[in-house]
């Protein structure tokens, strides 16, 4: 256990070891996903904020790295789902077998009992085996002949999909799109990331020890959820309040889009913000904590009318010239 | 910058100290201040009208320096005061080195310089009109910047607003030195108040210097990251906006020591403009502190106990509850229709000084004219003479060269202003009035010149009138004069009686102007309007058609988006595909009308459609049936046959439907 870990778990939280912690988490994880510095921020952000996460990018991009690279700083419990066309729902939330020798039927967990849960390709299985994640995210929980039954926690799933193929994909319904608190989108290396990349494997990067180029454990599960509860009492002005509201109505009237954002929007734009704040040092949430995360908030949470589409215009831009069209609160008087 | 004016103008009325001092106390002590340059810069070069005052050099101990004032030069060209003189001349009095080392007095002067009366030689007009077709375009840039600005929807303008507090001040700001003087108004009592005030000073200061742009959708550190690395600003600029944010959104409570340790790092960095923006109102804004302005007088009658306020209702309103008015004629016509005004204002108990400017603006009213005088009494019109410059080691010499002021210039009081019988004024020009002696109702005399009266008075009722042959007695150059200020406020407590309150006002706001030429005429705006016109003229020319078009963030995306319907089009056409562009012309018109008829149609019903646009056409009701059915048939059928011909018949019949429904719109399609 490092001095980080250990000061966390002696003295109550505050938003100046919060953003200590944060920034310990994010940096370590950074030194082995190497040029996803946001990815990996936004992601902690939805671990802390209680949130999950669909990654949007084409294969090799580091996505199970970062899965494990998180698990790995967190010594958090992972465990990875290939979603095929195949796959069950109890392939993911596991099942009752009946055991012949003791002649009852007894619980076999699915890999969606752990704490950071890898759904690489989701949208390649059915509807009905990606619903079967529905309750897992929202309730962490997961019923199973009437039996419910809770989630470690934390729990967070990082989901993945590739926005190239669209043959055998099945595309995720509105329904568990708005589950996801951030939808994040890979892009490619730069050139000097790529490079770096090498020499990381050179250097010896193995995900399954990650102790060869120096990744240790940053803070422990308790840690986790003491910031986690740390972020539920930052403060939050009635005037962000309102803004956050305005913002996610604009997505409603806005002419290029079809279905504007939900309630759930804003909630989950609320805690980002919390945690944004926190990690910052602060024990308040100020507008530039709302428009940072409203781009990864807002994205998969509006649909495009059919000819904004054939204009080209994409929900990003959307969501920009949003945040460009709606006043924040004034802090000058 | 009106408002910076309205400011500063109550900030120089709340200097006003109400004391038991004589009038000419408070004249000598009003005219000390710095305001009042004419009495207290040595180098300051005499104004067009400072040579009618001259004369009374010796009289007017109130101001110490006006005879020095007298001594200098007056600047013969626009851009360098006293070139006229060789430097031999500007030296002969060791104490008035004009322009050597003193670059704020050469500031100061040449700012009032710019709004003086317009004489104009060549090259004042040339400069005029650079000035002109600079600030023209000035306004072209700042009017185009507000119309290319896209409204947001409950945003009514970007003001600054601290809900708390309840404070609003507007965004025509500009008034970086208003927002820190209020600021550190507010430190004491409000140190969260002071915060964002300064906060918002700072942002206005930014965005004079183009270093920010405001929008109301950006956030702090927004701002932040646009001026990191272009001013020293920035660093402050953080610490400002963490304090600010603090007790915004922390609901923290503001320390007095925070913000006493930003206004010192923050405030002297915006203070230079804020002075220049203080130093241009003070010199030419508020109460007219130069030698024809009455700002001395508004001061001393305060520092005699009383209120004063701006009368801003017409005239015909006047009754004998309101306070007495001052009313100024200073540059506008008296006409005979605001004499009557006057008259009726009397008679229903109104009391008004009127102060008569030009002879000829002032009308009989009734039987009473105003005149110059024998112009042979006049004093020369320039300063002293060349020779009454030249520098002699015998003083008295040199006074005797001065011109003295003729006796005509006397003020004397009559027994009806009591207390100052024994004093007399002295006033440039021999303007007094001239009383028809048949006159049956023959007014009190209450100052006289030369046994000519210069303030009469008639009374009704409850109200009165008193007529001032000239506005001049009440201008900061008669109060250098101590007799002046006492008989002036001798004139002024026999008016107002026990009234402690007197309203300020003009023929401009008394009588409007009735027409938009007027009003510019009377502000001497048509030199610039003509700049102005010529600038935009010019624009126009340089511009083309473009100039003035508004424009739309989204036009290239709308363009693109046309090409986009156009190119489809043309793919259809080349394709033979007259159907698949007739089930679309279909679909569309056929959504139109019954968006048109919205509430009167049930569903999609194609006989509903063709009821409604009879009731609304007058059509024949089958006929619209079958035009809709067939609409409804291309719609659904884009795959099949194309039909050219009668497709196109469709596709016209439902245009003119569309054309006689919307009149305005060119639904008929072209092709």
């Amino acid at each position: 256990m490092n001095t980080i870990q250990a000061s966390a778990a002696q003295a109550p939280m505050t938003a100046e070891s919060f953003s200590d912690t944060f920034r310990a988490l994010t940096e370590a994880i950074s030194s082995v996903v190497v040029g996803q510095e946001d990815v990996v921020e936004e992601v902690v952000v939805a671990l802390l904020a209680r949130g999950h996460v669909l990654i949007e990018g084409v294969p090799g991009l580091g996505k199970t790295l970062l899965v494990r690279a998180l698990s790995h700083a967190l010594s958090c419990q992972s465990k990875r789902i290939q979603f095929t066309p195949d796959l069950m729902p109890s392939d993911v939330t596991g099942g009752n077998i009946f055991d012949a020798r003791e002649g009852r039927f007894l619980f076999v967990e699915g890999p969606v009992f752990t704490q950071i849960l890898l759904a690489d390709e989701i949208n390649r299985a059915p509807a009905k085996t990606q619903s079967a994640l529905l309750e897992a995210m929202q309730e962490r929980q997961v019923t199973i002949d009437g039996v419910a039954r809770a989630l470690p926690a934390p729990f967070i799933t990082l989901a993945t999909q590739n926005p190239v193929e669209s043959q055998g994909t099945y595309a995720l319904p509105e329904a568990q799109l708005d589950r996801f608190l951030f939808k994040l989108v890979v892009r490619h290396p730069t050139h000097d990331t790529e490079v770096a990349i090498l020499k990381l494997h050179l250097a010896g990067l193995d995900p399954s020890d990650f102790g060869r180029v120096g990744l240790a454990p940053v803070a422990d599960t308790a840690t986790l959820l003491a910031m986690q509860a740390f972020a539920g009492t930052v403060r939050i002005d009635d005037a962000i309040l309102d803004y956050v509201v305005r913002l996610v109505a604009a997505t409603r009237t806005h002419r290029s889009v079809f279905l504007g954002a939900s309630p759930r929007a804003s909630i989950a734009l609320l805690n980002a913000s919390r945690v944004r704040a926190a990690a910052e040092g602060r024990d308040f949430v100020v507008p530039d904590d709302v428009k940072d995360h409203a781009p990864a908030v807002l994205r998969h949470r509006v649909s495009l009318h059919p000819d904004a589409e054939l204009e080209g215009v994409s929900t990003d831009e959307v969501v920009e010239s949003l945040l460009r069209d709606v006043s924040v609160p004034r802090s000058a008087a | 910058m009106t408002r910076v004016v309205l400011a500063v103008c109550l900030l120089l009325a709340s200097r006003a100290s109400a004391g038991d001092e004589l009038p000419h106390e408070s004249a000598h002590r009003v005219l000390t201040t710095h305001e009042f340059e004419f009495c207290n810069e040595t180098d300051e070069p005499r104004p067009l009208a400072g040579d009618a005052w001259c004369a009374l050099r010796d009289e007017a101990t109130s101001c110490p320096t006006l005879g020095r004032m007298c001594d200098l030069e007056r600047p013969s060209s626009f851009f360098f005061p006293g070139s006229g003189d060789s430097d031999g001349e500007k030296a002969k009095d060791p104490e008035t080195k004009v322009g050597e080392g003193n670059t704020s007095g050469a500031l100061r002067r040449l700012v009032p310089r710019l709004f003086e009366g317009l004489s104009l030689g060549p090259l004042q007009f040339v400069v005029w009109t650079v000035l002109g077709l600079l600030l023209a375009l000035v306004v072209f840039f700042v009017v185009r910047a507000l119309a290319e600005r896209r409204p947001v929807e409950g945003e009514a303008d970007p003001a600054f607003m601290a809900a708390e507090h309840q404070v609003v001040i507007d965004e025509g700001l500009g008034e970086v030195g208003l927002l820190l003087r209020r600021a550190q108004d507010a430190s004491s009592r409000d140190p969260g108040l002071a915060l964002m005030l300064l906060y918002a000073a700072l942002l206005r200061h930014l965005e004079e210097r183009k270093l920010i742009e405001w929008d109301p959708a950006r956030t702090n550190r927004d701002y932040l990251r646009a001026v990191r690395g272009r001013t020293p600003l920035a660093r402050p600029m953080a610490e400002l906006v963490r304090e600010v944010e603090r007790v915004k959104f922390g609901q923290r409570e503001a320390e007095r020591a925070a913000f006493d340790r930003l206004w010192q790092t923050v405030a002297p960095q915006l203070g230079a403009a804020a002075l220049f923006l203080a130093a241009i109102v003070g010199l030419t804004g508020c109460g007219d502190p130069g030698l024809e302005g009455h700002a001395a007088f508004n001061e001393i009658v305060q520092a005699q106990g009383y209120e004063l306020e701006r009368w801003s209702r017409p005239l015909d309103t006047l009754g004998a509850d309101d306070p007495p008015i001052v009313l100024d004629t200073a540059g506008l016509p008296l006409d005979a229709a605001v004499l009557d005004t006057v008259h009726d204002a009397m008679l229903g108990g109104g009391r008004i000084l009127v102060l008569a400017s030009k002879p000829a603006h002032f009308p009989s009213w009734p039987n009473l004219s105003v005149i110059n005088g024998d112009p042979a009494e006049e004093p020369p019109e320039t300063a002293p003479s060349d020779d009454s410059q030249a520098s002699s080691p015998d003083e008295d010499e040199e006074a005797a060269k001065v011109p003295q002021p003729p006796p005509s210039w006397k003020l004397s009081a009559t027994a009806r202003l009591p207390g100052v019988a024994d004093l007399e004024g002295r006033l440039p020009r021999q303007r007094r009035f001239v009383l028809d002696e048949n006159e049956l109702d023959p007014p009190e005399i209450l100052l006289e010149r030369e046994g000519r009266p210069f303030a009469v008075r008639w009374r009704s009722a409850q109200g009165q009138v008193i007529f001032a042959a000239d506005r001049r007695l009440f201008a900061n150059g008669a109060m250098a004069v101590p007799a002046n200020a006492q008989l002036a406020m001798a004139l002024v407590r026999d008016f107002a009686g026990d009234d402690r309150t007197l309203a300020l006002a003009s023929v401009g706001v008394v009588r409007p102007p009735q027409s938009s030429a007027q009003s510019l005429g009377r502000a001497g705006l048509w030199l610039f309007m003509l700049q102005a016109l010529i600038a935009l003229g010019l624009l126009f020319w340089a511009r083309g058609a473009a100039f003035g078009t508004l424009r739309s963030r989204d036009a290239q995306r709308r363009r693109a988006f046309s090409e986009h319907v156009e190119a489809v089009g043309l793919a259809l056409e080349r394709h033979h595909g007259s159907a698949q562009a007739a089930s679309m012309y279909a679909t569309w018109a056929l959504e139109r009308l019954r968006r048109r008829f919205g509430r009167e149609l049930d569903g999609h019903d194609p006989a509903a459609l063709a009821g409604a646009l009879h009731r609304a056409l007058g059509d024949d009701e089958t006929s619209l049936l079958q035009l809709v059915e067939q609409a409804e048939a291309l719609r659904r059928e884009p795959s099949r046959p194309p039909q050219p011909e009668a497709d196109l018949a469709v596709i016209r019949r439902l245009g003119r439907l569309l054309a006689r429904l919307h009149p305005d719109a060119n639904a008929e399609p072209q092709r």
